[in-house]
């Protein structure tokens, strides 16, 4: 049932999503500085896909460091179902304060270990957490902790859930690098070690690690051809838990890069060529690996390829129109207070486009992009030669734009040559 | 192959591979396009360029080609086009040619508006530069001239207009104990303050270009060593490791020679009868340090923009870049130890690969921090 505050929180949090990264990046810092910030939770929770790896500065807090290992699994608690193995946010307070309790001076010690650094600090992130993760693990009691009712939660949640908490935080560690090298991959053999430390341990802890290590990498199915090696030496459940994560793996991804299409952005240009070139990537990243062979697994592929195709072409289009036409085809009539600024702009969002068709045609419409790409060129020379005087473009501009656009030989031609014919 | 033939070629390994002479190295032409950045050009045998790319294949050792070549291998940019037009019609060259042509190139704005800006700024400061350069060194002749008896203050803080009264003095003087007319005296002066220009004088060492790169090849020796240490990669961290000590030797080299070289202009009179004897071999002899630094200025400005490829990626650049000291500089300098450069040039240059990511779609970054190269290169 929807209270009326609860409403309310929904309705900001839906504001929230549309704010611009620098609203976003104020409104965060205010709701860090609240003292008991359990309700804002709800209103930031429409926009935490959006934090992940923004490098908005978080100050970094016991329950912060605390979580870290975990920040993967972590999961609003409408979207949690008993037999998960996530963590619903509702129960990040009574267990962090269980672990408080229970660790006492040594819990202090770390709090105030955290004072004054960022959670982007990873250095003081991993100095603190390796103290604090292996003795978290032995800390939370064996039945729920006081505040567990008020979460919402059922007692018969409190075990599972402590179990994922413990697993994480019993490899958080090992995990680390590889969490941190999440967007070169991460690299294999920074992932071999706590999946098999995990795998040795046993069924949740693996699936938890897995699950960890594979949520914000970028070739996900490099670690889950990982896992499968892993899991074979381990038993068949172990081989149906890394088959079920490669699955996921898939399903985020189309997720991930739906979810980047509709993503408010100052600088759209270049959000727009990230996305593009990271959907890219985890297209390749899949279509080398043996394990997308199934025909279930083609067929998500397919629409994997679908996705970032459609999120490129839609990327193109808006920065083509947005960044790029509009400004050049408005100079003629509003001159530019800073031309050279304007241009620099111009031609960033030049290079953003060949980023973005870098990507796109190779999921298909190759001649659509060239095409589009030679007609801005064209536009650019257009609105140079009818604004004359007016125009702030220069011959040397058109060129670089032109270069940028469609490569140095066809510019050349397009402009007649280096230097202006006489 | 067998044990044998290995042993029989190991016989015709090249123990030594650096060149002769600095003008065999050639120079640093400032390219943008990201497989010609760090080439170098150099008189070739018909009355032309060639131009040495380092690893263009990803693989150790340089691709020797004619200047017209460049096109079979590559599609400059626009702007390297350019350079190729104007240096096609060379038949040899120098740090300050490529300077010039670089400076002239960028002016043209086909490496941005920001590089175009800053070669006209250049220009520009380098005319009051020189204007201060003759002030300074006419003030360097009263000084040396006056006699002690005569009992005037210093001529800095003397009156313009008694400033320019003695130096005229000073120069009459040095012409009469020449042979010279002051006219001669004063355009030799003129000339000497062009070339002393980007080598400044000992009391103004703040602006002049190569006092400057050598600040600048220290603080990036101190960097990559600071850099190297805390490297896990081994490979990077030998990588790190050569920069930092190229530069260091580099950096030692070049204080020997600037000593030298001011040390010149404490004896006007045997400069200037120099000067008007054989204005070449001076010219030959400021123009050393240029030749040492040549190619540092290129590898500072990656170091400087290396976030923007990645730290990595930027050492692994660098250290193809890392410039060969000829042999000449035995000639040049006396006192730094050289062997262990060469030692562990010759020992890492059997590891580097290049700069993958001109070859993985990432042209146009590479491009665009290219064009900023150039913008602090001219």
């Amino acid at each position: 049932m929807s209270t009326p505050g609860l409403a309310h929180f929904r309705q900001l949090g839906g504001a929230l999503s549309q704010a611009s990264p620098q609203q976003l990046a104020r409104v965060i810092s205010v709701i860090d500085a609240l003292p008991d910030r359990a309700e804002a939770d709800t209103i930031l929770s429409r926009v935490r896909p959006r934090l992940r790896g923004k490098g908005f500065p978080r100050p970094l807090r016991f329950v912060r460091l605390l979580f870290t290992p975990l920040d993967g699994v972590i999961v609003a608690p409408m979207d949690w179902r008993p037999g998960m193995i996530t963590v619903p946010r509702s129960a990040l307070a009574p267990l962090a304060e269980a672990v408080h309790r229970s660790l006492g001076n040594f819990a202090e010690r770390i709090a105030a270990g955290c004072n004054g650094h960022h959670r982007e600090d990873s250095a003081t992130v991993l100095e603190l957490g390796r103290q604090l993760w292996p003795a978290a693990a032995a800390a939370l009691p064996a039945a729920p902790p006081d505040g567990w009712r008020q979460t919402g939660l059922a007692d018969s949640d409190y075990a599972p859930i402590r179990a994922s908490c413990e697993a994480g935080w019993r490899h958080g560690v090992a995990l680390w690098p590889a969490l941190r090298g999440a967007a070169e991959g991460p690299p294999p053999e920074l992932c071999r070690e706590p999946l098999m430390a995990a795998a040795d341990e046993g069924l949740q802890a693996f699936e938890i690690v897995l699950r960890l290590v594979l949520i914000d990498a970028a070739c996900p199915a490099g670690v889950a051809a990982l896992a499968m090696e892993i899991a074979s030496g381990g038993g068949h459940h172990l081989v149906l838990a890394a088959q079920r994560a490669t699955d996921q793996a898939l399903a985020a991804s189309i997720a991930r890069v739906s979810a980047a299409r509709s993503v408010p952005e100052e600088d759209k240009g270049n959000a727009a060529a990230a996305a593009a070139r990271a959907a890219w990537a985890l297209i390749e990243d899949f279509e080398r690996s043996a394990l997308v062979g199934t025909p279930q697994r083609r067929e998500k592929l397919l629409a994997l390829r679908q996705v970032a195709d459609e999120a490129c072409r839609a990327g193109f289009s808006e920065t083509l129109a947005d960044g790029f036409l509009t400004p050049v085809t408005s100079w003629v009539r509003n001159m530019p207070a800073d031309p050279s600024l304007e241009i620099a702009k111009v031609e960033e969002a030049a290079r953003c486009l060949r980023r973005i068709e870098a990507a796109g045609r190779r999921l298909g419409g190759a001649e659509t992009y060239d095409r589009a790409l030679r007609s801005a060129a064209q536009t650019v020379m257009e609105e140079a030669r009818s604004g004359g005087e007016a125009s702030p473009l220069r011959r040397a501009d058109v060129m670089r734009l032109a270069e940028i656009l469609i490569g140095p030989d066809a510019a050349e031609r397009l402009l007649g040559g280096l230097r202006p014919p006489r | 192959m067998s044990a044998s033939t290995d042993v029989q070629l190991s016989r015709y390994a090249v123990e030594d591979a650096r060149p002769t002479t600095f003008l065999e190295r050639g120079v640093t032409v400032p390219f943008t396009t990201p497989m010609l950045l760090g080439s170098r050009v150099r008189p070739a045998q018909r009355r032309n360029l060639e131009v040495a790319i380092p690893s263009p294949a990803g693989v150790r050792g340089f691709y020797i080609l004619p200047l017209q070549g460049i096109s079979d291998i590559c599609a400059p940019t626009l702007h390297d086009r350019l350079m190729l037009d104007v240096m096609e019609s060379l038949s040899t060259v120098a740090p300050n040619t490529i300077l010039r042509i670089a400076r002239a190139a960028a002016q043209e704005g086909l490496a941005g508006r920001a590089a175009a800006a800053a070669a006209l700024a250049a220009e520009r400061t380098v005319s009051g530069q020189k204007t201060l350069t003759n002030y300074l060194l006419l003030l360097r002749l009263v000084a040396q001239l006056e006699h002690p008896s005569e009992g005037r203050a210093s001529p800095e803080s003397d009156t313009p207009a008694d400033v320019q009264a003695r130096a005229k003095r000073a120069v009459a003087r040095l012409a009469q104990s020449l042979g010279l007319t002051p006219e001669r005296v004063f355009a030799a002066l003129e000339s000497l303050a062009e070339a002393y220009l980007d080598l400044g004088l000992p009391g103004d060492p703040t602006k002049a270009r190569y006092q400057q790169q050598l600040s600048q090849i220290e603080a990036l020796s101190a960097e990559a060593a600071s850099w190297a240490e805390t490297a896990t990669d081994a490979h990077l961290a030998s990588s790190a490791s050569l920069i930092s000590r190229s530069a260091f030797f580099t950096l030692n080299c070049g204080r020997v020679l600037l000593v030298d070289l001011l040390a010149l202009v404490d004896d006007l009179s045997a400069l200037v009868q120099r000067w008007t004897a054989n204005p070449d071999a001076i010219l030959a002899e400021l123009g050393k340090l240029a030749w040492l630094l040549d190619g540092w200025s290129i590898i500072a400005s990656i170091w400087g923009t290396a976030e923007q490829i990645g730290v990595p990626a930027a050492i692994r650049e660098m250290s193809v870049m890392v410039p060969s000291m000829p042999l000449e500089v035995n000639q040049w300098v006396r006192g730094p130890e050289k062997d262990y450069f060469a030692e562990a040039h010759r020992r890492h240059s059997r590891l580097v690969s290049r700069l993958e990511e001109w070859r993985t779609g990432r042209v146009l970054e590479l491009i665009q921090r290219n064009e900023m190269i150039v913008k602090s290169f001219v």
